[in-house]
């Protein structure tokens, strides 16, 4: 039984800052069932060892660690039986609904068509704005292999019509 | 499209995710129940070691239970292929895959020789299985290094191994894997819908999967299929992906190994539906996990 105290740290964390992973998470997979499921895995996976963790500088550094690699070092997600827990509430429609969700997925398909682990490099390294040297620390990888696979899925994404597309639309608008 | 685009309209893309009811409920749930795993498996653990230690429990084929490793977070053990076998005696499995002798060669031991020990991990074990199914099923195929399990370190026990494979004229990359059976192992809990059900010799449910996999390099897609053998008695399942990668990034750390394969050639994975099948009923069959 783990102490109350350190419980409600572990609740604390995990209100303040799932919202932040569970984004990553959602550019990782592309789904918001399994990004829950990549969030609690990884959540659960730290409270195993919550005591070290919040004693860490960044807890949350921790976290993002394990979602990233718990994403990038299994297939889990291809093959995986598991189905994601809990229900997953009705997606709230806002403005121009079906242009939003074809920009989903036009994005989910342009980084679907990326390797597993390029995709975690374009979510730090591009989206997340992280240095090439910490993207390297959170995947387990080198600076220059983190160099050439982001330059190399950046110019692939580049050539990706769809992406192409949506471009020319926010230049448009 | 600059870099500054690219993060514009992948945070645009981001849907609205509301939190499920009680995330931190179905957390710590997650938790208890690996926890109580990794419980049970230590306890089994100590239990079937002492037991083996005294000669009362022999497994099939006389492997004893349960002398395996336990899924903690530990390093990954050495390379097992050799480790148990006796030195002056010629390993079953060379690394130099494939088997200079055929399938119905007669085994060139006597019959009053020992058998060749059993590996002691069910890493050991499962790369041995594996080796031998791939020479049963696809004579001409040819390794071109170790098919090393390791520990993933998942909640339910996950092994696997990745390796390149040369089979009837084509490249690609061969994954075996096993781990405890869910029970929910169906078509309808798999992605893809060209999924197949059937029943194999012992009563195994088949689930055959031809699939184009989740990438592609240079416009070539990566070409795969899976077959997923599960022993509903034995609560495993053994997996086995054939696609057409030709490279497998290579990690700087053993704990960071991954299954991940890229270089994609876009032709038909090397070996068939059939074979995979046959080699996941063989190392189904002759897997025991901890």
């Amino acid at each position: 039984m783990a102490p109350p105290e350190l419980e409600r740290g572990f609740a604390d964390f995990v209100a303040a800052r799932s919202d932040a992973l569970l984004r990553s998470a959602w550019l990782l997979t592309g789904d918001a069932g399994r990004a829950e499921d990549l969030l609690q895995t990884a959540l659960a996976k730290a409270w195993r060892r919550w005591a070290a963790v919040e004693r860490a500088d960044s807890p949350e550094a921790y976290v993002r660690r394990v979602v990233f690699t718990t994403y990038v070092s299994w297939w889990r997600r291809r093959w995986r039986a598991e189905t994601p827990s809990g229900e997953l509430p009705e997606r709230a429609a806002h403005g121009d609904l079906a242009g939003t969700v074809a920009a989903q997925d036009a994005v989910t398909r342009a980084l679907g068509r990326l390797s597993r682990r390029a995709r975690a490099v374009v979510v730090l390294r591009y989206v997340e704005d992280r240095p090439v040297v910490e993207v390297a620390e959170l995947l387990g990888s080198t600076e220059g292999a983190v160099k050439v696979l982001a330059s190399r899925a950046l110019a692939q994404l580049r050539a990706d019509p769809d992406l192409q597309s949506l471009v020319l639309d926010g230049a448009n608008a | 499209m600059t870099e500054q685009d690219l993060r514009r309209i992948v945070l645009d893309a981001v849907p609205p995710l509301p939190p499920p009811p009680d995330r931190l409920a179905s957390v710590l749930h997650r938790a208890r129940r690996q926890r109580a795993r990794h419980a049970s498996v230590t306890a089994a653990f100590a239990v079937t070691l002492a037991a083996a230690t005294a000669g009362l429990l022999v497994g099939p084929r006389g492997a004893p239970f349960g002398v395996a490793s336990s899924g903690s977070p530990a390093a990954p053990e050495p390379s097992p292929s050799a480790a148990v076998t006796p030195s002056a005696f010629p390993s079953p499995v060379p690394s130099n895959f494939p088997s200079p002798l055929p399938s119905n060669f007669p085994s060139p031991f006597p019959s009053n020789f020992p058998s060749p020990a059993v590996p002691k991990t069910v890493e050991g074990r499962l790369e041995a299985a594996s080796l031998d199914a791939l020479r049963r099923a696809a004579p001409g195929a040819t390794l071109v290094g170790d098919l090393r399990f390791q520990d993933s370190f998942a909640d339910n026990g996950e092994y696997g191994a990745i390796q390149l494979i040369n089979a009837a004229g084509r490249n690609g990359t061969l994954t075996i894997a096993a781990r405890r059976a869910t029970g929910k192992e169906t078509c309808a809990s798999e992605v893809a819908a060209a999924c197949t059900q059937s029943t194999g010799p012992d009563g195994e449910r088949i689930l055959s999967v031809p699939a184009t996999g989740d990438g592609s390099t240079d416009g070539r897609p990566n070409r795969a299929l899976a077959v997923l053998v599960v022993r509903p008695a034995d609560k495993l399942m053994v997996m086995v992906i054939v696609d057409n990668a030709t490279e497998i990034p290579q990690y700087p750390s053993a704990s960071q190994y991954s299954l991940e394969s890229t270089g994609y050639t876009g032709q038909l994975p090397p070996l068939t539906l059939a074979q995979a099948k046959a080699i996941a009923l063989a190392v189904a069959a002759r897997t025991d996990l901890p």
